[in-house]
């Protein structure tokens, strides 16, 4: 490990490899922390250590981060640095940036050249940098040369300049500038100077202030916005209130009779929407109110991590979700693995990692959880789906082989005699069988069972046929998988009319939200087990996995069926065979991923994946 | 807010126009310019007018102006469709420039080629190897779309 080099330990920080014995060696992580030092549980990668059949899984260590953990972790890596450097937080923090994060380099050049490092990345050595908070200064006969405006007596404007020169802009200029970048320097085309962390803080926290001003004179016309927005949906402002299960209300809608019910539906279907759309009117609103300084600290925490072998983003949409990499466990660590990408090419290993936001992903391709198909397997998929299927699909549909030659015919017009271009075959594009049969009679009509015993029927299109098999089983799972997922985002609205319909708790209903999202994994699985099918030979334990495959997909079918069939108001009464078919899914899904995992440890099972 | 600034910049111009350039909105829309550059007398564009479209986005002056010629011109750092290859209009650029200095530095191009950096490969080429051949073809150029 890297770091020791220089004395961590004294600083408070070891590697953190040092205490397990074993090395851990993925890309150049510099500065190991203690993982002790923040408080977060240390997890073990999905699935468990060992199968039904007692095969060992190789499993990482990890602990899911939040952005709070992360930026604690960045700070203290700064403080550690300046620990050495003695330049200021603010200073090692910019070195550390234009370093890409990497300690060693870094400490290697300055204790080379000081000088010529700060110069390196746009600081002054021997500047003696003016306190933050005197950069910002309010000045009555300012003009602006940016926007153009001007100060007056009455209306100052409030000027800002970096540090280590003086020019000056207004603020909101120099902030509608810096909003974007994550190298902060000054708006002057000759002038490179840098703008330290600190001094944008005292930007933002200006600007910060000078909005929280204008927001309470504009708070009375963004209420009454709110209130507009509520009429378009049909509602009266004052329904906003109803949240959970406050519907005291309505009690009486339950008696309705059928058209009622429909009104009701829509009623909840618009109080569903309108809800929605505050939350997404919430989610802008704090969008906009992260301050100038947030968010270029969530991009600077964004760029560290990305540099850092040991961390990696959840690939989840807008996830901030954030997993570090702490070691391998004792099943790796005895098989000898010492590096990630190591780990992930054994069949026997699955790096799927949990985010603190419930997100399953694998943290070596940062895919979604592939068990039971291991890294490899799943690279090589998807680079074929991304090769061929679309081709592939199109040659399937819109073209057949010569009988004689096998070379792929477009049909490019009505007649049904064809003739192929590279070996003069004259045949009939409806039976493929010889034209010159078809003068004495015509035999087109006449349904004959396929003879698939051509021996010249070439190998690619059996490939070929085979890949769209299981690339058709995979794709439809994968659609029926997002639909799926549709369903989902709209399940606590539907729960909360199960609660409404049934007059039942929230815990009563806890059961359907389960059952769908064991649908949703169940499903998942199944369609990577497409996958990895096409890259076994056919063996025994093939027809083992497909039997098992064959048990879930009843499984998931059937479960689907019910969620979509069975109306809301029912649920509960179909309460038992939720249970039933949900834990019947869940037991086949273990099987199924258990068989894997055992066929995967075996030595019957012939894989081939083409290089 | 950007046009308040524009504004200022069309006064300035007004003021002060910039020797060999000149430049102004087409009709009543303030974020379409219309410029023109004359050939720098000590270039193989001398004598020519070449005239340019200036496109200012809304969040000018925080984003660069779209410039693109409308005249043909033989030149390694602009491409046929009059794309101008300039790092001040790319990476390089500041709020603190101003559609003035975009020209400025566009006729010191015109003067100073940038072979080494070239949107149009071929000509880059000759400019480096055959420097005579280069000139003879901007001055035929020149005399053909912009005199």
């Amino acid at each position: 490990m890297s770091g020791s080099e220089f004395s961590f330990s004294e600083e408070g920080y070891s590697s953190f490899d040092e205490d397990d014995g074993y090395q851990l060696s993925i890309g150049d992580t510099d500065v190991a922390f203690d993982p002790d030092a923040s408080q977060v549980e240390v997890k073990y990668s999905y699935p468990d250590a060992t199968t039904s059949t007692k095969v060992p899984i190789n499993r990482i260590k990890y602990q899911a981060l939040s952005y709070d953990d992360v930026d604690a972790l960045l700070t203290e890596k700064i403080k550690s640095v300046n620990g050495i450097l003695q330049v200021g937080d603010d200073e090692s923090m910019v070195l550390l940036q234009k370093f890409n994060w990497k300690v060693e380099r870094l400490l290697e050049k300055f204790l080379d050249n000081p000088i010529r490092t700060y110069d390196s990345v746009g600081l002054n050595y021997n500047a003696v940098r003016v306190q933050p908070e005197k950069l910002i200064v309010v000045d009555p006969h300012f003009f602006c040369p940016i926007c153009c405006s001007e100060g007056s007596e009455e209306n100052p404007l409030t000027t800002f300049h970096s540090g280590g020169c003086d020019h000056r802009y207004c603020v909101n200029c120099y902030a509608t500038f810096l909003k974007e970048k994550t190298t902060l320097t000054c708006m002057d085309t000759e002038c490179h100077s840098v703008i330290l962390p600190s001094e944008l803080k005292s930007l933002s926290d200006c600007i910060l202030n000078a909005e929280s001003v204008l927001g309470d004179a504009s708070n009375g016309l963004a209420a009454s916005k709110t209130e507009a927005s509520a009429d378009f949906y049909g509602y009266a402002s004052d329904s906003a209130t109803t949240r959970g299960n406050d519907y005291s209300d309505d009690e009486d809608a339950a008696e309705l009779d059928s058209d009622g019910e429909e009104i009701e539906e829509q009623r909840y279907l618009v109080e569903y929407r309108k809800r929605k759309l505050e939350k997404a009117v919430q989610d802008k609103e704090k969008q906009r109110n992260k301050s100038l300084y947030s968010r270029y600290r969530s991009k600077i925490m964004k760029d560290h991590v990305s540099q850092q072998a040991d961390f990696r983003l959840c690939p989840a949409l807008d996830c901030p979700g954030i997993v570090r990499f702490i070691d391998f466990d004792s099943n790796s660590a005895s098989s000898g693995i010492t590096g990630l990408e190591q780990f992930a090419n054994q069949h026997r290993s699955f790096p799927i990692v949990e985010c603190s936001y419930n997100h399953f992903f694998c943290f070596y391709c940062s895919k979604d959880n592939h068990v039971p198909i291991p890294c490899p397997i799943v690279k090589a998929w998807i680079k074929k789906c991304k090769d061929d299927s679309e081709t592939a699909n199109w040659i399937d549909n819109n073209t057949k082989p010569c009988p004689q030659c096998d070379t792929n015919i477009e049909k490019n017009g009505g007649c049904n005699h064809m003739t192929c271009k590279t070996c003069c075959h004259e045949f009939c594009w409806i039976c493929m069988g010889l034209w010159k049969d078809h003068k004495d009679f015509y035999k087109c009509n006449r349904y004959q069972e396929v003879k698939d015993d051509s021996p010249q029927k070439e190998n690619s299109r059996r490939y070929l046929e085979k890949y769209l098999f299981y690339y058709n089983r995979f794709a439809a799972h994968q659609t029926s998988f997002k639909k799926d997922r549709e369903f989902c985002s709209k399940l606590d609205f539907l729960i909360q009319k199960v609660q409404k319909r049934n007059k039942v708790s929230w815990i009563e209903t806890q059961f359907y939200e389960e059952a769908v999202r064991i649908l949703l994994k169940g499903r998942h699985t199944l369609m990577w087990s497409y996958a990895f099918l096409y890259y076994v030979e056919p063996c025994r334990l093939k027809h083992l996995i497909e039997d098992s495959q064959f048990e879930l997909s009843k499984a998931v079918e059937s479960l689907s069926k019910l969620i979509e069939t069975v109306k809301p108001e029912n649920i509960i009464k179909y309460r038992q065979r939720f249970i039933k078919e949900s834990g019947l899914l869940k037991s086949h899904k273990y099987a199924l991923v258990d068989i894997c995992l055992d066929a995967l440890a075996s030595d019957e099972l012939l894989i081939s994946i083409p290089t | 807010m950007s046009t308040k600034r524009i504004n200022k910049e069309l006064a300035d111009l007004g003021r002060d126009p910039p020797s060999s350039c000149s430049a102004g909105p087409v009709g009543d829309d303030l974020y379409h310019w219309q410029a023109s550059i004359m050939g720098p007398p000590d270039s193989p564009y001398a004598g020519g007018v070449f005239f340019l479209n200036i496109h200012i986005p809304t969040d000018y002056p925080f984003k660069p102006p779209k410039v693109t010629f409308t005249t043909k011109i033989y030149h390694p750092n602009i491409n046929g469709n009059g794309t101008i290859c300039l790092d001040i209009l790319g990476d390089l650029w500041s709020p603190a420039l101003t559609i003035s200095k975009v020209l400025l530095s566009i006729c010191s191009l015109l003067t100073d080629a940038n072979p080494d950096d070239p949107l149009v490969p071929e000509i880059a080429h000759i400019y480096k190897t055959d420097r005579s051949k280069y000139e003879a073809t901007a001055k035929e150029w020149t005399r053909k779309y912009a005199i």
